[in-house]
């Protein structure tokens, strides 16, 4: 059953009961709430992806609940646990389905050391996958985005997940977290790309969420050859430059923004530097959406 | 007869991967990594890959030991001593002559 199947009545219901229990690549995640505008938004947000009986082995048992007193009447807030455990301070009540985005992030970057994780964004095409390695504010989400929408497959948006004992790219397929001015940017760039109302006031300032693209979700379980790693930058009205960089210089930066290379011990090591053999790398500074699409798409050629 | 003091690379402490004589090295006792780019990667780079008996004399890596000094300004020998300092390269001396 996918999620559009349940109508938003069905999915509040089963929040409030059990748990919704959502299939997202390679983690189910068990997902109890009251809060506000959480059942709307996977609604919208996760229509493509499947969901199961709330018995059954969940990876992450998540909830997003209501600050409970008279905070709750004056100035609500939601609290993000897993298992019980609250390991974030409470946020404004309408931030609460960005908090459950961001804590199923650290759910997974937390706990899911079989895999090397590193910050960015991944997407796919016959078969190859690009990956935008890059830390907050770099642009890698809306230049994610904008691929995804000119028929790239989207992997991830925020966690590249690598199999070290395949070295094969794992699906997320989440929404894509658009922030600030990316969202304009996305909404005349890709009318047509479903993108949640903003919610305003965040840490990361205004923050929405891009629905994946259908093929993106229905083929979550294809995996990917790492085959091209662009380090993007975004700067307004920059000139594009996409340069060509070394193997050991796209090593260490993949390395910089990996959440768990260094709890990996050698086996990360070995796994990146046998990822690295087999990919090209580049470093993109653009101030043009259309302009880095058109120099990828001439660059990155497919594998002979 | 010359003497020249061989060096090897502590491999069981030490994995690393080159790349066109730059190097990644990987420390298994504090688990960092660091790179280190050619010319100077490029000595270890041929110590790590063909050993170093007659290490100076080498053709090879006499090119890169003048390449070092020529591109970085940096004098081979305080590179190896670096190395040594660091604990990935162990020096001990060669009893062998050396053409």
């Amino acid at each position: 059953m996918k999620i559009r199947d349940l109508s938003i009545e069905g999915i509040d219901a089963r929040l409030r009961a059990d748990g919704l229990r959502i299939e997202t690549g390679p983690f189910i995640f068990n997902i109890a709430s009251r809060a506000r505008g959480i059942a709307e938004a996977l609604h919208v947000l996760y229509s493509d992806f499947r969901t199961y009986p709330a018995e059954g082995f969940s990876d992450f048992h998540v909830s997003v609940r209501l600050a409970g007193g008279l905070r709750r009447l004056l100035r609500p807030q939601s609290i993000f646990q897993l298992d019980g455990i609250t390991p974030f301070k409470p946020l404004p009540g309408k931030q609460a389905f960005a908090m459950l985005e961001w804590g199923m992030n650290w759910c997974i970057y937390t706990h899911a050391h079989q895999y090397l994780i590193i910050h960015g964004a991944a997407l796919e095409r016959n078969g190859e996958a690009l990956v935008l390695p890059a830390p907050s504010g770099s642009g890698k989400s809306t230049l994610c985005a904008a691929l995804m929408n000119r028929g790239w497959r989207l992997l991830s948006d925020e966690l590249i997940l690598i199999d070290p004992k395949d070295l094969k790219l794992r699906a997320l397929s989440r929404p894509v977290s658009l922030k600030n001015r990316s969202i304009d940017v996305l909404r005349e760039f890709a009318p047509d790309a479903y993108i949640s109302t903003p919610i305003r006031n965040t840490s990361k300032g205004t923050v929405a969420h891009m629905r994946p693209s259908r093929d993106s979700t229905e083929r979550i379980g294809e995996h990917a050859s790492l085959r091209w790693v662009v380090f993007p930058r975004f700067e307004e009205k920059a000139p594009l430059r996409l340069n060509a960089i070394g193997k050991a210089e796209m090593f260490m930066a993949l390395a910089d923004n990996a959440f768990n290379y260094t709890v990996m011990g050698e086996l990360g090591f070995s796994a990146l530097a046998s990822l690295v053999d087999q990919a090209s790398g580049f470093r993109a500074d653009y101030g043009s959406l259309e302009a880095v699409i058109t120099a990828l798409n001439d660059t990155l050629e497919p594998a002979p | 007869m010359n003497v020249e003091p061989e060096y090897v690379i502590d491999a069981e402490r030490f994995a690393w991967r080159s790349w066109a004589g730059d190097v990644v090295i990987f420390d298994r006792l504090s688990g960092d990594s660091w790179m280190m780019e050619r010319p100077a990667g490029r000595i270890l780079e041929f110590i790590a890959e063909r050993g170093s008996p007659s290490f100076a004399a080498k053709r090879d890596c006499a090119v890169e030991r003048a390449s070092l000094s020529t591109e970085s300004g940096r004098e081979p020998d305080k590179v190896l001593a670096t190395l040594i300092e660091l604990g990935i390269l162990i020096r001990f001396e060669n009893t062998r002559s050396v053409d």
